[in-house]
């Protein structure tokens, strides 16, 4: 046999493994699966990964590695047998994740399992579109379903996916995607046997256990660059009602090729917003992935992680703690670890996306018919080497994609008036971060509305000397003034006429500022995204006026000089506080 | 009579010409920097007087270029106020789930957009355009030296007179701008794909109108007016001034004529299931059809955050060609493409350099390719000691491996990229493989898609005459098409389909009149879905469909085990009017062939691991014809050559066409 003979198998393996995120995609019935909020992975016998999708959402995917490792050992492992779970407190993040899991048995290598996740968009509970920010536990935050038998030979249980769909807002779609996923599975599960009958078990497991043996020496050639020592992050997410904002403060440990997490002088008092200890570890795994775009996603990360949480925190949530928002907080943990270790090596990754869930539901009575709007807007993605962050993406780590403005405006009684590029709010750097969005709504029928936003607090980091964008801010117009609403809120009344408007946070910066080309910054002035002032004061250049390139060279090469940003002064103060 | 058909693709510029009954063929190397001179190149191999052609059927990669390569025109943009960044915003999608995003910058730059004061809603004009401040705006984008201006507002579907004015407007204070209204480039989707559309064609159509200009002026000066005609990326033809004013169209034209030809293909030997396999120097493109009419798909995307919402044949690119660049990776196997050698330098065997192996080379080393690769007007020598060098220097070495298994390595690779991104569309697009035949050409394609064919367990290969120039023997086929198309919301009912033919007939009156009366054939096509899922099917149902047909077609394709009996809905009606070419049927186009010795002219010996096989290689000219012959054998011709595996046999029709049939499904 060819020695690239296990080489060849394991691309066919990987094919299978993304026929699975293809099918699952195209046979959607909601934007954000179709979108992509999906993951498949195939593991082995002992939860080794084995292969991931290549488009699948790189927290999901990290996220049914811990299911798969928790849960293998007392799962029912007949190939057709589907078993189906979106419970939080074994293996999960929020009840939105429904996953599935297959067995297939590899000769007499034992049994690997076949998974996929999705982010569903209802799954019943008291706020449409799942995220409930005042919930204080979990019952009011939808259908909890524990390992449960869904399909027999891949032919699904009519009668069980009926009773799950009966207790969501739309019946049909959640009754359409769940069947949607389990038919996935099959394609892929049937290709894998097809494989294996093909190649022999042996075979397979050869190939798989190389390309493993790859990845993970990859891996660990990536890790042996970065420096030894503990490095910081601290960030702050929004209180919910009457609550104080939440310190996380992330420790990393880089030592001997491995990485000690910590969350130490984080405030983890429980409280509603609690994150299951599984998604955290999987937010940790995405944050380090950022910075490691060579290592495939076969590689076990998981494996060099060691997580250190305090049992009873606000990172550990327990039944019946609420967990609709984990999702956010995991997040955040990905992008804490992203700017921590991003201080232990010069050069990789990304800095960190704002996110900040960003999510507006509208729900009330039109024309005599209940409707319910779940918008999730964009906000800035963090700059990379390769250039200036994104600008509006979904926010991390979700994706999916952003109705259209006029299908909104045909469809619900809102009406849209601005939708644009918040200028300015992306991080000061070398490449500035993706700027936010702002958005402008009016509604046209009496409503109710819940607000779920983050990132007011602190605004994404920056990395090597990047800035932090900006934090997001909102604001609501009713009777003749507009004021400040809570930020995590459920069930705010609004009248026909009032108005949203809600700017979301910019992504980090990348590189020191000063070092931001000044053609860049010229094209920044020309289009209205930044300010002269602000050039100055973030990129020490001096712009005589908004022409191009017109600019005091002598000027700009003294404040150049001193190379001290904001950013710099931020880190002292950083300093300042950790030391007392 | 005398046609000719001309694709420009990224390596060579094929020309096709059918004079009374028989076909000539050119390849010439393309010419990047100005198309039209490789398109007049090939003209003049012809070597008969140009005034003497009746008709030249063009398909062009200059759009597609012009978007990827961002070389295309400085625009301006008139908005809604509120709306100036929908371009920036778009559906606040990412490129991948993880990884570097690079900086994505819009067609048209954001300080060259400005809002103007209107607002029209769904249920039609609000708020009337403030017509001075469009004045004053069209003075400065004047001022800025923009080609052209799009005009894209809110809702414009709904109501287009607010576009309407703004053009008026602008075009009373600058006669000469080129404005394109995106209600009228795209008249059935929402603001981003629309206005990006919009932006897209704006962007090319300068680009277009100089490079139409130039080949009328060489075309005139050879005595030869008015005969040009572009086919578009529906597979149908326009005009040189329709092509200017709707740019965009033309932007995949080139593999949108291969495809075209195919189906005509396809319908002479009576299989309505079909996968096209079109792989050049550069490019692999494929099509799948499952009841013998390509679909049409308003979603393409050239790039990311760079929809183009007109109506396209459903062909997917990657980046796969004889020239694509083969080197190790990490896992101690080999990567292959995207980036490509093109015509200059080329593959190493071409001579031009030393230190890049090309698909081609591996070719050349496996003893799949000679020592000249035959052309239309001629030969070219090829080095397979050079081909030998690169591929121990550069795969074998690295990797530790012999030449002949890093060959082989190269070829599987991409065989199985290509079979992949097939298998892939095949779960995208609902569409199953099983009774396909693979429809295979390009320079490429005959000598790959065994390997192809093999791994995605189709059983037989059609290799059409004169594979390696078959697009451009397609665009002789292509026809004048007008398409009407709908964004609806129809149930899947009876009772409620009536809406759905009342529109299918508008649809045929407009499509009737704007073609003229020489409509030959209609094409239905309706996308269905279950009630909220998000991706149709595209289906082409006959005329008066009822609800149990349309049902029964989709379940077939698309039904999903458990939502047996659930309400189906149709998204979207399109309507295309076809007129007859009048260029002569597919019979005339595929000329009989005569039967010749079958005798093979040579032997070569195959390579792979371990083995070397001697293999007879045969003149495609002098084939016998209808009798079956059992590979392993090579079969050449000008620009292609076909590969018969070990267990396979092949026999040529009397048309001419090559089967190819592989020992059953694997």
């Amino acid at each position: 046999m060819s020695a690239l003979q296990p080489i060849r198998l394991w691309s066919r393996v990987q094919g299978a493994i993304d026929e699975v995120d293809a099918a699952f995609r195209v046979r959607a019935f909601d934007s954000a699966l179709h979108g992509g909020e999906t993951a498949v992975a195939l593991f082995g016998p002992a939860g080794a990964s084995w292969a991931s999708g290549t488009e699948s959402t790189p927290f999901l995917t990290a996220l049914l590695g811990t299911w798969i490792r928790e849960t293998s050992s007392e799962t029912d492992s007949t190939e057709g047998h589907v078993i189906l779970s979106n419970d939080p407190y074994v293996g999960g993040c929020s009840l939105s994740d429904l996953r599935v899991v297959t067995g297939l048995q590899i000769g007499d290598h034992g049994v690997a399992w076949l998974a996929s996740s999705g982010h569903y968009p209802d799954i019943g509970g008291r706020v449409p579109g799942g995220v409930c920010p005042n919930a204080w536990d979990i019952s009011q935050e939808g259908v909890r379903i524990p390992k449960q038998l869904v399909a027999t030979d891949f032919r699904p249980d009519v009668a069980v996916v009926d009773l799950l769909a009966a207790n969501t807002r739309h019946p049909d779609a959640f009754r359409g995607n769940l069947l949607a996923q389990i038919a996935a599975l099959a394609t892929g599960a049937h290709r894998l046997r097809s494989l294996l009958d093909r190649c022999g078990p042996t075979a397979f497991v050869e190939a798989v256990t190389r390309a493993r043996e790859e990845s993970q020496s990859l891996l660990v050639d990536a890790l042996s660059s970065f420096v030894p020592g503990t490095y910081i992050s601290r960030d702050r997410l929004d209180p919910s009602e009457n609550r104080r904002p939440f310190r996380l403060v992330t420790r990393a440990t880089v030592e001997s090729g491995r990485i000690k997490i910590s969350f130490e002088g984080s405030d983890l008092v429980p409280g509603s917003g609690a994150c299951p200890f599984s998604a955290v570890r999987a937010g940790c795994e995405a944050g380090l992935r950022q910075l490691l775009p060579e290592v495939p996603s076969s590689a076990d990360l998981h494996s060099v992680l060691d997580l250190q949480i305090p049992a009873g925190t606000f990172l550990d949530a327990t039944f019946p703690q609420a967990v609709s928002t984990a999702s956010e907080i995991a997040g955040r943990v990905t992008a804490g670890m992203g700017e921590a270790l991003s201080k232990a090596v010069h050069g990789r990754g990304s800095a960190a996306d704002a996110g900040g869930g960003n999510l507006i539901v509208l729900e009330g009575l039109h024309q005599g018919r209940p409707f319910y709007l779940r918008l999730a807007v964009g906000s800035g993605g963090g700059a990379s080497g390769c250039g200036d962050g994104l600008t509006n993406v979904g926010a991390s780590p979700r994706r999916g994609a952003f109705p259209s403005i006029e299908d909104l405006e045909r469809e619900y009684p809102i009406r849209v008036l601005r939708y644009e590029r918040r200028g300015g709010s992306g991080g000061a750097g070398r490449y500035r971060g993706g700027d936010g969005t702002l958005i402008e709504l009016r509604v046209e029928a009496d409503s109710r509305l819940t607000l779920y936003l983050d990132r007011g607090e602190r605004g994404a980091g920056g990395h090597y000397r990047g800035a932090r964008g900006s934090t997001s801010s909102v604001k609501l117009h009713k009777e003749g003034h507009w004021a400040r609403p809570p930020r995590k809120v459920e069930g705010l009344n609004l009248k026909p006429g009032d108005r949203l408007r809600l700017e979301t946070a910019g992504g980090g910066g990348y590189g020191h500022p000063y070092e931001r080309a000044i053609r860049l910054l010229s094209d920044d002035l020309s289009a209205q995204v930044l300010t002269r002032r602000k050039a100055a004061l973030e990129h020490g250049v001096l712009f005589r006026s908004d022409e191009k390139l017109d600019y005091d060279s002598a000027a700009t090469f003294k404040l150049r000089s001193y190379r001290l940003t904001s950013a710099d002064v931020e880190g002292l103060v950083d300093e300042i506080e950790e030391m007392g | 009579m005398i046609l000719v058909g001309v694709d420009i693709g990224g390596t060579f510029t094929d020309l096709i010409c059918w004079s009374e009954g028989s076909l000539l063929s050119v390849k010439v190397p393309s010419t990047p920097d100005d198309f039209a001179r490789g398109f007049m190149d090939a003209l003049d191999h012809l070597g008969f007087p140009l005034p003497s052609i009746d008709e030249i059927l063009h398909g062009t990669t200059v759009a597609t270029n012009a978007l990827v390569e961002r070389k295309g025109a400085r625009c301006g943009m008139l908005t809604t106020k509120g709306f100036r960044d929908v371009l920036e915003l778009r559906r606040a999608t990412r490129r991948s789930a993880y990884g570097l995003e690079p900086k994505f910058d819009p067609l048209i730059p954001r300080a060259l957009r400005h809002e103007i004061d209107e607002r029209i809603t769904p249920s039609g004009v609000e708020q009337a355009v403030d017509v001075e401040s469009v004045r004053d705006l069209t003075r400065i984008l004047r001022d800025e030296e923009v080609e052209a201006i799009v005009v894209g507002l809110i809702h414009s579907t709904a109501d287009s007179s607010n576009e309407n004015l703004v053009r008026e407007t602008v075009e009373s204070v600058w006669p000469e701008a080129m404005v394109v209204c995106s209600s009228s480039v795209c008249e059935a989707d929402t603001e981003f794909e629309r206005f990006s559309t919009a932006a897209a064609s704006a962007y090319v159509g300068p680009m277009i109108r100089r490079y139409l200009e130039n080949l009328d002026t060489a075309l005139s000066s050879s005595g030869c007016n008015d005969r040009l005609r572009v086919v578009t990326s529906d597979g149908g033809t326009v005009s040189p001034e329709v092509a200017v004013s709707s740019a965009v169209k033309t932007a995949v034209s080139g593999p949108a004529a291969g495809v075209s030809g195919a189906r005509h293909l396809c319908s002479a030997v009576g299989r309505t299931s079909f996968v096209t396999c079109d792989m050049g120097g550069t490019s692999f493109d494929a099509c799948l059809v499952a009841d013998g009419v390509p679909s049409l798909t308003r979603k393409r995307s050239l790039g990311f955050g760079l929809p183009i919402a007109v109506e396209m044949l459903d062909i997917t690119t990657i980046g796969a060609g004889g020239g694509s660049i083969a080197c190790p990776n990490d896992a101690g196997g080999v990567d292959v493409g995207p980036d490509g050698l093109g015509a200059d330098p080329g593959p190493a065997c071409y001579g031009k350099q030393t230190h890049r192996a090309a698909v081609t080379d591996a070719n050349v080393v496996l003893g799949r390719l000679g020592d000249r690769l035959r052309l239309p007007e001629g030969a070219r020598t090829l080095d397979p000691d050079a081909a030998e060098r690169v591929i121990t220097e550069r795969i074998a070495g690295p990797l530790g491996i012999e030449t002949v298994e890093a060959a082989e390595a190269i070829v599987d690779t991409i065989d199985e990229m290509m079979a992949e991104a097939l298998r892939t569309l095949s779960v995208e697009r609902r569409c199953p493989l099983d009774e396909a035949v693979l429809v295979a050409y390009g320079g490429a394609g005959p000598l790959h898609a065994a390997g192809i064919a093999v791994e995605l367990g189709i059983p037989t290969i059609l290799v059409p005459p004169r594979a390696g120039l078959f697009s451009a023997w397609g665009g002789l086929l292509a026809e004048q098409r007008e398409t009407r198309s709908s964004r609806v919301n129809i149930p899947v009912e009876d009772a409620a389909l009536k809406e759905a033919h009342v529109l299918i007939d508008q649809q045929m009156k407009w499509v009737g009149t704007s073609l003229g009366s020489s409509t030959s054939s209609l094409v239905v096509e309706v996308e269905v879905a279950y009630q909220g899922q998000m991706a149709g099917v595209a289906l082409h149902p006959p005329c008066g469909f009822d609800a149990g047909t349309l049902t029964c077609l989709f379940d077939r394709r698309a039904g999903l085990e458990g939502l047996e009996g659930s309400r189906l809905e149709i998204r979207r009606i399109s309507t295309t009017a076809i007129e007859g070419s009048g260029r002569g049927a597919i019979e005339q186009m595929l000329p009989p062939v005569e039967s010749g010795t079958g005798e093979p002219t040579e032997h070569r010996i195959l390579r792979s691991m371990g083995t070397e096989v001697s293999c007879p290689v045969f003149d495609r000219d002098v084939l016998s014809v209808s009798s079956d012959t059992a590979g392993p054998a090579l079969i050449e011709e000008a620009g292609a050559t076909t590969l018969v595996p070990t267990e396979a046999t092949f026999r040529v029709d009397e048309r001419g066409i090559l089967w190819v049939h592989l020992g059953g499904p694997v």
